[in-house]
């Protein structure tokens, strides 16, 4: 294996398997276990033999449903005897034809009442239906909904739901559908908890008074955080340009190579470096993985001597190790330090363009850290109008950044300079010099080219073979 | 130093009397097959169109006549999630069983799909799987027509994007005529030319996971911040359509955490740098960028997500957990589907992707040559393992920096995860494991087309 050495892969390999394995954690109270095992019972028939128990087992499977989908529900089906004695005050020949709406209703509140359907005692949040079926008409069968005090809010059932059903099941109960239509009672009550439209979530009085004070101010707060940040970037624009305007001679292609690309940073080194290899300076090992420092005297420009002086000073025996072609951008760094230090001199490079990158930067970290901490209280106080502030922050934040890392380092008489300079006056090679490092990135990252130069620009980027 | 154009073809980098490519004469042999490898941009472009073009032209075929799917009816209906971003605080978010369902992004998809199509996210009220068709047809839960052609003909196009994607893949990775294997194989896969006639979320996936390859080939040739935090979006986009690319991060992790280390070796080896930090490398290396993948992903992931925001890890774990115990039901239910073991899923995966969905067998078979079709219905997926075998060889003989290297971990832990927790074989798990199978098969095809075309280029030299 080369490169990759195993001791390495088997270290990533054991902590990939215990973060693979490793279970999360995630010890949840389930809230929905007091539900499920409430002690109401799923569905009770009075008298026992009114319904086949596979009809009943049918309707607890819909109960156990509604109860693991979270809603304490609990049904009664009573066919009332001839020898009660008349029941909330209805008369004997409605106990036998069928209850009245209002009496099945008060007859549901008063089940409630006696037997409590709950999640846990005390609770309170159960929901009780209730069909009285008639001794002798079947047709006049009614049902009632019964609710607790703090049933509401219930997932997506509101108190309009329960009607709803009621209506549904009445009309089948009409048809003398006693059964199907107690099951489509089950079936839309279980389906609007689901799938119904949802209910606006309330929030306390003290979030609304926060949403209050802080949703304007505090989203005027971070756009104008962001105009700031944004003017505090035309600034250090303004302020790292220089005001020098006077072309400076152009006689080093390395130069007009940073000058092209805005900075002085490894793709220019990159450019010396395949030059140095094109002149023999430099040569590939036979692996064709390393380089040989051949024939430093072919190094002609200054750039190219100290860039060859890098590379000898950490060959051995002239060969460069693997992990120094790896290293590259840092084994070459004196050499563009001189190079930089040259530009300067020249006034075509702002010395403190890396400065102000990083005043740029901070101040965008600095709005980046004021947006953090208005995000909890903008989620907590459901503040929609920092949330937009917010994400504008986040992109005008992200586009500096992006402006700032590749914002050209050229002073006015940088840019004058370049555009003042005259190809003509180079030798065919040294145009190619200058105008290489952003072909030379062209090549690296296209997967056009072909795979042999380009794997070679590549590992002179200090990127490896790739 | 010659760089312009064409002039890239091995005599940059050598000094005269050493190039070893772009003789003429090599150049001469390889006649109209080395166009294939040659690879000029123009031509890079009209293939991508044409594959653009056969995969919408294949996927809208029959797209009106592909069976209803129940799932159909659940993303469209979720369409309006994407307006509803409008209101992150609305009920819409509130923890439920919808939300707690799904990730959002088929939804948006979705959403995208109908208002690019000129209709709106108000569409029909949810499929119940627990009743029967009829009683979901009653209650208004089939889609209306138009909103389901509009969803399915998004999904055609974003299936043919995939094969797009793939084609670019493999050709970075090798060449086009294995870009153009790899596509055209996922073009006419029978699982995903299924999928992609469907209004589902599947084929965001697909697509996702192409870019996100790509990307990461990208980022090997170039490494740049903006790159490594383009991984982690698409992760967290992946992982926002249908949880299981978050795993995908592990991959880059692990590769990012060995660049780290290696740097760090490295400089310590070196003789004339003076060394800060203790030797740790600077914020330029690549391996920091990819350890950043994770938390990319996972605000991306939050930040999609407006359900998850009161609470992110107690709402994700709910997310997880509501998956877990869906998947054990379905596990319950669908006893013929079962696969308990991860043995069990790798069994089921060759049978699925070696004959139920082989792009082999369905060719052949659509060719009335029924008779072979069997009998070499496993060739794609013999290819493409021959091809994830050459990539990850390759990749460890070039280094933790190679584009193989990367390529083939993502490929192959994507497979291995989805083996991993499938406990239930349904078709849909597989099509991120085809869309991996068609990128090695393409490798495998490209890999060999070079190995030909070199011969063929030596032995003429040769004889020449």
């Amino acid at each position: 294996m080369n490169r990759v050495t195993l001791p390495y892969v088997m270290v990533v390999a054991l902590a990939i398997g215990l973060l693979t394995v490793v279970p999360a954690a995630s010890a949840r109270d389930d809230v929905l276990q007091s539900v499920i095992d409430m002690s109401a019972p799923m569905v009770q028939v009075s008298p026992k033999n009114l319904y086949s128990a596979d009809s009943i087992k049918v309707f607890e499977e819909e109960v156990k449903h509604a109860r693991q989908a979270g809603i304490p529900l609990s049904v009664q089906i009573v066919q009332i005897p001839s020898t009660l004695p008349p029941l909330n005050g209805a008369s004997r020949s409605e106990q036998a034809s069928g209850l009245s709406q209002e009496r099945t209703q008060s007859f549901a509140d008063s089940l409630l009442r006696q037997k409590p359907v709950e999640s846990s005692e005390g609770a309170d949040d159960g929901v009780l239906m209730l069909i009285v079926v008639p001794r002798t008409h079947r047709e006049g069968t009614t049902v009632a909904f019964a609710t607790g005090s703090n049933t509401f809010p219930l997932n997506n059932v509101r108190p309009d739901d329960f009607d709803e059903a009621i209506t549904r099941m009445t009309s089948l109960f009409k048809e003398g559908r006693v059964s199907d239509g107690i099951l489509s009672g089950l079936y839309y009550i279980n389906y609007q908890n689901l799938f119904g439209p949802p209910v606006q979530r309330t929030q306390s009085t003290l979030l609304n008074d926060l949403k209050r004070a802080i949703n304007v101010p505090g989203a005027a707060l971070t756009l104008g955080a962001c105009a700031a940040l944004v003017g505090f970037c035309v600034f250090a624009m303004r302020r790292h340009r220089g005001t020098g305007t006077t072309a400076a001679d152009m006689d080093n292609p390395y130069i007009v190579a940073a000058l092209q690309h805005g900075r002085v940073d490894h793709q220019v080194t990159t450019s010396a470096l395949t030059a140095l290899v094109q002149r023999g300076a430099l040569r590939w090992k036979a692996d064709g993985d390393t380089l040989i420092v051949a024939e430093p005297n072919a190094a002609t420009w200054p750039f190219e001597r100290a860039v060859i002086a890098c590379l000898a000073a950490e060959a051995v025996d002239g060969v460069l190790s693997p992990s120094a072609m790896r290293q590259l951008a840092n084994v070459t760094k004196p050499a563009r330090a001189v190079l930089e230090r040259e530009m300067i001199d020249r006034g075509l490079v702002d010395p403190a363009s890396r400065v102000w990158t990083w005043r740029i930067v901070s101040g965008c970290l600095t709005l980046l850290t004021l947006l953090a901490l208005l995000i909890v209280p903008a989620i907590r106080s459901m503040s929609d109008a920092i949330v937009l502030a917010i994400v504008i922050g986040v992109i005008v934040a992200t586009a500096v950044v992006r402006w700032a890392t590749t914002m050209s380092a050229l002073t006015s008489t940088g840019q004058a300079a370049l555009s003042a300079w005259n190809p003509s006056r180079f030798t065919p090679a040294d145009q190619q010099i200058a105008r290489s490092t952003d072909a030379l990135d062209h090549v690296a990252t296209n997967p056009d080219a072909s795979s042999s130069s380009a794997n070679r620009i590549r590992a002179l980027r200090g990127l490896g073979a790739i | 130093m010659n760089l312009s154009s064409e002039s890239t073809t091995g005599t940059a980098l050598e000094p005269a009397g050493q190039s070893t490519a772009g003789q003429p004469t090599g150049e001469r042999i390889g006649g109209r097959f080395a166009v294939l490898t040659s690879r000029p941009a123009l031509l890079n472009a009209l293939i991508m169109i044409a594959v653009l073009i056969v995969g919408v032209a294949h996927d809208f075929h029959l797209i009106e006549a592909t069976p209803f799917h129940q799932d159909e009816s659940r993303w469209l209906n979720r369409a309006h999630y994407l307006t509803d971003l409008a209101h992150p605080f609305g009920p819409t978010w509130n923890d439920q069983y919808l939300t707690q369902g799904q990730p959002p992004i088929g939804s948006y998809m979705m959403g995208i799909a109908l208002l690019i199509q000129g209709r709106d996210t108000d569409t029909n009220t949810p499929w119940d799987f627990r009743r029967a068709t009829q009683w979901n047809k009653d209650h208004g839960n089939l889609p209306a027509q138009g909103d389901l052609l509009a969803g399915r003909r998004f999904n055609a196009v974003v299936g043919a994007l995939a094969a797009v994607v793939v084609y670019i893949v493999v050709r970075s990775l090798t060449n086009a005529a294995g870009g153009i294997a790899g596509a055209l194989f996922l073009i006419f896969n029978p699982l995903l030319t299924w999928h992609n006639r469907l209004a589902l979320a599947d084929t965001t996936l697909t697509l996702t996971l192409a870019l996100l390859v790509w990307l990461a080939v990208l980022f090997t040739r170039s490494p740049s911040w903006w790159k490594a935090i383009g991984l982690g979006l698409l992760i967290g986009f992946g992982g926002a359509n249908k949880f299981t690319p978050m795993a995908l991060a592990i991959p880059l992790t692990g590769i990012g955490a060995l660049m780290v280390l290696q740097s760090w070796r490295d400089r310590r080896k070196l003789r004339s740098v003076h060394l800060h930090m203790a030797g740790l490398p600077p914020l330029s290396n690549p391996g920091w960028m990819l350890l950043s993948t994770p938390i990319t992903a996972m605000v991306f992931f939050v930040v999609s997500y407006p359900y998850l925001w009161p609470d992110p890890l107690g709402r994700t774990l709910t997310l997880i957990d509501f998956r877990r115990t869906e998947m054990q039901s379905q596990f319950r239910i669908n006893v013929r589907m079962r696969a308990p073991t991860p043995w069990d899923s790798l069994e089921a995966t060759v049978v699925a992707l070696g004959d139920t969905w082989s792009t082999t067998r369905h060719l052949l078979a659509s060719w009335d040559l029924r008779a072979i079709a069997g009998a070499v219905s496993l060739l794609d997926l013999l290819v493409a393992f021959a091809g994830i075998v050459l990539c990850t060889w390759i990749g460890l003989r070039k280094g933790l920096r190679s584009a193989e290297l990367i390529a083939a971990s993502l490929m192959v832990f994507q497979t291995l995860i989805i083996i991993l927790t499938m406990r239930t074989a349904f078709e849909r798990y597989f099509m991120p494991i085809v869309l991996m199978e068609m990128i090695a098969f393409g490798y495998a095809i490209g890999f060999g087309t070079d190995v030909i075309l070199r011969r063929v280029q030596r032995g003429h030299g040769a004889h020449a």
